[in-house]
C-alpha cells in the first residue's frame, strides 16, 4: 500500500482504539494498574503517560523484532517470549528515566512502575498488531490509540475515585469493589461507540 | 388539620428509639415531612432562610413533566400509569431498604428518577422489566456510590441502559402506534399482546433506511417512540418551565442544543443524502429530552459553569456520532453516561483554572 | 469595581426613620465581652464611684481600647457575670475629668506627633473603637498608617441601624469628622461609599469639605453586602499586601468629629429595632449597657420572640444572662419562633414567599406579604451542587465545594480553595434548598485554620528561640 493511504489507515485505527475497541473498557486488558493507581488524578496522570510511552515504543520495537527476526527465522511461535523480554527491558529504561527526572512520580507510583512490564494491554496491544498484520505506520497509531485509550479511562476513574472518596460506599465494597463496578459502569457506556471508525 | 397533626404526632413514639417500629423511622419521617413542614428551627445566623427547600425544588421537576406525561397518556394508552406505579413502587422499596439499614431519611430524588424512568421507556415493554430495571439503576447507579447527592451516574439511564444491552429484543420490540384522533389513546390500554398496535419502526430507526417521517408529525409527538421523547412540543413547554424556575442549567441545555445541531448541519451540508437534517434529529429521539431533564441533572453533572459547557459538547458531539457511525438508533443514553464519566475531570480542569485566579486574589 | 454575587432580601419589618430617645436608666450593665473585644483589664474596683467617661475596663488584645463609663454611677462588680454594672445613676452627668491626662497627651504629642495626638485622644474618647481593619475585621493599630480609608454610609444588613437615618440633622458633624480624617491622614485617599453620587445629598457634603479634605466618591449599587468592608476593599483594588485599610460608617465619623471638634467621649448610640417581632420598628437613643429588659418591654409584644444583637444575616442571639447592650452593637433584631407547621407546605403555590430561587407565585406577582419567622423551612439534605451558594457569594469562593471538602474533613483543600476569603455575609446559607448551615462550618474551618496557623508560629518561634540560646 502506498504511504498516504496507510497514515489515513493508521489515523482510523488511532482514532477507534481510543474509544470504539478501548483496550481497558472493551477488551478489558490493564485492569490490574487501574484499580491499583486510579485513586488520585496526579498519579494517575503520571502513569497513564508513562503507559502511552511504553506502549508505544514497544510495539514499534516488537514489529520491527517480528519482522526482522522472528519471520525470517521462523519462529513466530515465539514471539510471546520475545515481546515480554523486550517490554521488560524498555520498562526498565523506562523507570530508570522517571526516577532520575521525576523522584516524586516514581516514589508515588511505586510498584507499579515495574508492573507495567506485565500490564496485559502491553503485550496484548502487540499480540493485536501481529494478529491483525499491521503496517508499521499503522502499528505507531494503533500504539497511540491504545496508549491514549488506557490513558483516558484511567484518568476518567482517578476523577471519579477522587469525587468518591470518603463517600459512605457500603463497606465490603470500598477500595477495588465500587472501582470494579464504575468500570462495568463506564464500559456499559463505551459500548455505546461501536461501530463508530471501526478500524480493522 | 390540627388534627392530623396531633395524629402524626401521637404515634411518632412508635418510631422513635425504643419504640417497636424504630427501624421504620425513615419511612415515617418520609410520610410525615410530605404532610407537613418540619418544625425545625435556626440556631446561628443567618437567622432565616429562604423558603425553598429540596422537596419544592423537586416538585418543580415534577411539575414540568406533566405534559410529556399529557402526551404520552394520549399517545400510547393508559399503560404508561402501569409503568409509572411499578417503578415508584419498586424504586421506592429499594429506597426504603437502603434508608432503613443506613439509618438514614429517604431523600427526595427518588421521586424524580421514578417519574423519569417510565417516560424513557418503550410503551409496551413488561411490566416486570421496568420494575428490574428501576431497581439496578436505583441500587447500582445510586445507592452503591452513598445514595442521593453522590452517585455519579443518572440512576435512570444506568436501569434503561442495562436493559437496552441486556434485552434488546424486547426493548426494541416494544414500540407502539401513536394513537389519533381527538381521544388518542387517552381511554385505551394496548400492550405487547394487542399485535395491530406494535410496530417497531422509530422514526430513527426508520432514517437508517432512507425514510423520513414529517417534521410536523415529530413536533406533536405522533411518532413512535420512547413514552415521554417523541413531542418535542411537551418538552419544550416542560423544558422552559424548568429554565424559567432555575431549576435546569441553561449552560448545559445551550450547549447540548448547539453542538449538536452544529454538527449535525454540518454532516447534513457534506452528504445530505446520508445524514438526515439537523432539525429532523434535534426532535428525533431522545435528544431533546435528555438535554432538558436528563443531563440537567445537578448531581451527577459538573459543578462548575466552564466544566457544563464542555460537558454539553461532549454529550452533543457524541450522539451525532452514535446515531449516525454506530449500529445503534439511538445514543443519548451512551452520550450522557458518558458525559457522565468525564464530568468530575471536565470540573479539576476548570477549578485547576479558578484556583489559580483566586491565588492572586485578597 | 468588580462586585459578585449579593442578593436582598424582602421582608417586613424595615426599621422606620424616626430616632426615639429612651428614657434615663436606673442601671446600666456593661457586658465585657462583645464581638471583637474583650475587655480583661479592670480598671476600677467594686463600689468605686466614677464619672461619665471614666475608663472602666481595657482590652489588652485590642491596643488597649478602653470600655467608657456610659453615665456616673457607682460601679458592682462580680454581681453579674462578665459584666460591670453601674448604679445609682447620677441626675446631674458629670463629665470625667480630662485635665489630668493634658499632660499624657501633651507627651504623646511630643512623641507622635500631632497626628499621634489626635489618635490618641480618639481611643480615649471611645471614637475608635467605631473603626474596623477592612481585611481582618479587628482593631487597626492606632500607630498604624494605612494605605486607605473607607468611609460608608450604607449598612445593606437587615436590620442595623441605617447610615441615612444617622445622618439626620447631622450634616455638618459628618462633614466636620471628614475633615478631622483627612487631617489624620499624610496623603492617602479617602474612599467615600454612597448610593446615588449625584444626589443632593452628595452635593452638599461635597460643597461643605471643598478645600478642606479631598475624598473620593464611590457609587455602590443597594444590594447587600456590597457594604461589607472586606468587600468595599476587594472591589476597590485594595489588596491586604499594601497595608491596612480603615473602614468606618456614619456613627464612626460622628465619633470622630465629637472627639476631636468637642472633646466629648462618644457613649450614646442609635441602634435600630427592627424584623417582623417588632410592632414599630424604628431607631432608637440609647448608651452602651442599656438594660435590655427596658427595650424589650416597651417595643416588643411577640409572645416568643428570638431577640437578636445584630442583623438578621451576621447577628448573634442573646444569650439568656445577656443583660444590657454591648458597646459594639449597631441594632437588636426581633424574630418570632416558628409557630405552626404548614400542611403540604412544599406544595403551596407560594404567593407570598419571596425566594431566590423563581420557584414560587411570587416571584411573577411580586409581592411579599410574608412574616418570616425562624424556621428552617426545609429538611436538612445532602448537597446537590445546585450552584445557588455560588452564584450568590460577593467572595467569588466555591462554597458547596468547600462544603464537600470539609465533610471528608480535607481541610488543607479547603484552605487551598480559599475559605479565607469567605467574609461571612450568611448568603450561601440563606439559598442553599438542602439547608446546610455554611456560613457556621466556614467560621468554624476559618478559626480552626488560624489556631493552626498561629500555633505554627508560636513552635517555629520557639525553636528559633532554642536555637539562638543554644548559638
Amino acid at each position: 500500500m502506498n504511504v498516504g493511504a496507510e497514515i489515513q489507515q493508521a489515523f482510523v485505527v488511532c482514532i477507534s482504539a481510543v474509544f470504539t475497541q478501548n483496550i481497558l473498557l472493551a477488551y478489558f486488558l490493564g485492569l490490574c494498574p487501574f484499580i491499583g493507581v486510579s485513586r488520585e488524578i496526579k498519579t494517575a496522570f503520571g502513569l497513564g503517560l508513562a503507559v502511552i510511552f511504553v506502549l508505544t515504543a514497544t510495539v514499534m520495537l516488537n514489529w520491527l523484532a517480528y519482522r526482522y527476526v522472528l519471520e525470517p527465522l521462523g519462529l513466530e511461535f515465539f514471539r510471546f517470549i520475545l515481546f515480554i523480554i523486550i517490554i521488560a527491558a524498555f520498562v526498565q529504561f523506562t523507570e530508570m528515566a522517571i526516577e532520575r527526572f521525576s523522584p516524586f512520580l516514581y516514589q508515588k507510583l511505586g510498584v507499579f512502575l515495574p508492573l507495567i512490564t506485565v500490564n496485559c494491554a502491553i503485550l496484548g496491544a502487540s499480540l493485536f498488531m501481529v494478529i491483525r498484520n499491521y503496517s508499521f505506520i499503522v502499528t505507531i497509531g494503533w500504539g497511540l490509540g491504545s496508549g491514549t485509550g488506557w490513558f483516558l479511562a484511567i484518568m476518567a476513574m482517578a476523577g471519579i475515585r477522587q469525587r468518591l472518596a470518603h463517600e459512605r460506599i457500603p463497606r465490603g465494597l470500598q477500595g477495588p469493589g465500587i472501582t470494579l463496578i464504575i468500570a462495568g459502569l463506564m464500559a456499559l457506556a463505551f459500548i455505546g461507540f461501536t461501530g463508530v471508525l471501526q478500524g480493522r | 388539620m390540627k388534627l392530623l397533626l396531633r395524629v402524626v404526632e401521637k404515634i411518632r413514639p412508635h418510631f422513635e428509639e425504643g419504640g417497636k417500629f424504630h427501624a421504620f423511622l425513615p419511612v415515617y419521617d418520609a410520610i410525615e415531612h410530605f404532610l407537613f413542614a418540619p418544625g425545625t428551627i435556626t440556631t446561628t445566623a443567618p437567622h432565616v432562610r429562604d423558603p425553598i427547600d429540596l422537596k419544592r425544588f423537586m416538585s418543580m421537576v415534577i411539575v414540568a413533566l406533566l405534559p410529556c406525561v399529557a402526551t404520552g397518556i394520549y399517545f400510547f394508552g393508559l399503560r404508561f400509569i402501569a409503568l409509572i406505579v411499578v417503578s415508584y413502587a419498586a424504586g421506592l422499596s429499594v429506597e426504603a431498604l437502603f434508608s432503613i439499614v443506613r439509618k438514614e431519611p429517604i431523600n427526595e430524588g427518588f421521586f424524580v428518577t421514578g417519574f423519569l424512568f417510565p417516560l424513557i421507556m418503550p410503551p409496551a415493554v413488561p411490566l416486570w422489566m421496568v420494575a428490574l430495571g428501576v431497581a439496578f439503576g436505583v441500587v447500582i447507579g445510586k445507592e452503591l456510590f452513598g445514595g442521593t447527592g453522590r452517585n455519579l451516574f443518572n440512576p435512570a439511564l444506568v436501569g434503561r441502559c442495562f436493559l437496552a444491552l441486556a434485552y434488546p429484543v424486547q426493548m426494541s420490540g416494544s414500540w407502539l402506534k401513536p394513537g389519533a384522533g381527538v381521544a388518542g389513546r387517552l381511554l385505551q390500554y394496548v400492550d405487547g399482546s394487542n399485535v395491530d398496535a406494535v410496530t417497531s419502526a422509530t422514526p430513527l430507526a426508520l432514517a437508517k433506511g432512507g425514510e423520513y417521517v414529517s417534521l410536523s408529525h415529530m413536533f406533536v409527538g405522533s411518532v413512535s417512540g420512547s413514552v415521554g421523547e417523541t413531542s418535542a412540543l411537551a418538552i419544550l413547554a416542560g423544558g422552559m418551565f424548568l429554565l424559567l424556575t432555575r431549576v435546569a442549567n441553561w449552560r448545559t441545555v445551550a450547549s447540548i442544543l448547539i453542538s449538536f445541531t452544529a454538527l449535525a448541519a454540518m454532516l447534513h451540508h457534506a452528504q445530505p443524502d446520508r445524514f438526515g437534517p439537523a432539525l429532523w434529529h434535534l426532535c428525533a429521539g431522545g435528544l431533546l429530552f435528555g438535554a432538558f431533564f436528563m443531563a440537567t441533572d445537578p448531581v451527577t453533572g459538573p459543578i462548575t459553569s466552564g466544566g457544563k459547557w464542555l460537558y454539553g459538547a461532549l454529550i452533543g458531539v457524541v450522539t451525532v456520532l452514535i446515531r449516525n457511525f454506530t449500529g445503534y438508533v439511538e445514543g443519548v443514553t451512551f452520550a450522557i453516561l458518558l458525559g457522565n464519566i468525564f464530568a468530575p475531570i471536565l470540573d479539576e480542569m476548570v477549578f485547576a483554572l479558578r484556583l489559580r485566579r483566586l491565588k492572586v486574589e485578597g | 469595581m468588580k462586585l459578585r454575587g449579593g442578593y436582598n432580601i424582602f421582608l417586613q419589618g424595615r426599621p422606620g426613620s424616626t430616632i426615639k430617645a429612651m428614657p434615663e436608666p436606673k442601671t446600666l450593665y456593661l457586658p465585657l465581652s462583645s464581638k471583637r473585644f474583650r475587655f480583661s483589664a479592670i480598671h476600677v474596683a467594686d463600689g468605686q464611684d466614677v464619672a461619665l467617661g471614666d475608663v472602666l475596663a481595657t482590652d489588652p488584645n485590642n491596643y488597649d481600647v478602653p470600655l467608657l463609663a456610659p453615665r456616673a454611677g457607682s460601679v458592682r462588680l462580680g454581681q453579674v457575670e462578665d459584666t460591670v454594672v453601674l448604679e445609682n445613676i447620677a441626675k446631674s452627668q458629670e463629665y470625667a475629668d480630662t485635665n489630668g491626662r493634658m499632660e499624657e497627651v501633651q507627651h504623646v504629642e511630643r512623641t507622635f506627633g500631632a497626628a499621634g495626638a489626635q489618635r490618641r485622644r480618639l481611643m480615649m474618647l471611645g471614637a475608635w473603637q467605631f473603626l474596623h481593619e477592612a481585611h481582618s475585621g479587628r482593631l487597626p493599630d492606632p500607630l498604624g498608617t494605612p494605605q486607605a480609608v473607607l468611609v460608608s454610609t450604607l449598612s445593606l444588613e437587615p436590620f442595623t441601624a441605617r447610615g441615612d437615618v444617622q445622618l439626620q440633622a447631622r450634616l455638618l458633624n459628618f462633614t466636620r469628622g471628614l475633615e478631622h480624617l483627612q487631617s489624620l491622614l499624610e496623603y492617602q485617599p479617602i474612599y467615600f461609599v454612597l448610593p446615588d453620587i449625584k444626589s443632593e445629598f452628595a452635593s452638599i457634603v461635597r460643597n461643605h469639605i471643598r478645600g478642606y479634605a479631598s475624598v473620593k466618591m464611590v457609587e455602590l449599587p443597594l444590594t447587600y453586602p456590597y457594604d461589607d468592608f472586606a468587600v468595599l476593599a476587594r472591589s476597590l483594588g485594595l489588596s491586604s499586601g499594601n497595608g491596612p485599610v480603615w473602614a468606618l460608617r456614619t456613627e464612626g465619623v460622628l465619633a470622630v468629629d465629637r472627639a476631636l471638634t468637642a472633646g466629648k467621649p462618644c457613649v450614646t448610640r442609635i441602634i435600630s429595632i427592627g424584623g417582623t417581632g417588632v410592632v414599630s420598628p424604628g431607631h432608637l437613643r440609647v448608651v452602651s449597657g442599656y438594660p435590655l429588659k427596658c427595650i424589650t418591654d416597651k417595643h416588643v409584644f411577640e409572645p416568643h420572640p428570638r431577640i437578636i444583637n445584630g442583623g438578621i444575616m451576621t447577628g448573634e442571639a442573646f444569650g439568656p444572662g445577656a443583660l444590657g447592650i454591648d458597646t459594639e452593637c449597631r441594632g437588636i433584631t426581633v424574630l418570632p419562633e416558628l409557630q405552626e407547621r404548614e400542611f403540604l407546605g412544599f406544595m403551596r403555590p407560594g404567593s407570598e414567599r419571596s425566594s431566590y430561587w423563581p420557584c414560587f407565585l411570587s416571584s411573577m406577582v411580586q409581592r411579599f406579604a410574608e412574616r418570616l419567622t425562624t424556621a428552617m423551612r426545609g429538611e436538612r439534605r445532602p448537597c446537590i451542587s445546585c450552584n445557588a451558594c455560588e452564584e450568590v457569594c460577593p467572595a467569588g469562593i466555591s462554597p458547596h465545594l468547600i462544603h464537600k471538602y470539609l465533610y471528608r474533613d480535607l481541610v488543607e483543600e479547603a484552605a487551598a480553595a480559599r475559605v479565607d476569603l469567605c467574609v461571612e455575609c450568611g448568603l450561601c446559607s440563606y439559598v442553599c434548598p438542602s439547608k446546610i448551615d455554611l456560613r457556621a462550618q466556614f467560621v468554624e474551618a476559618k478559626n480552626g485554620i488560624a489556631r493552626e496557623k498561629a500555633e505554627m508560629l508560636e513552635t517555629k518561634a520557639r525553636q528559633e528561640s532554642t536555637e539562638e540560646v543554644n548559638a
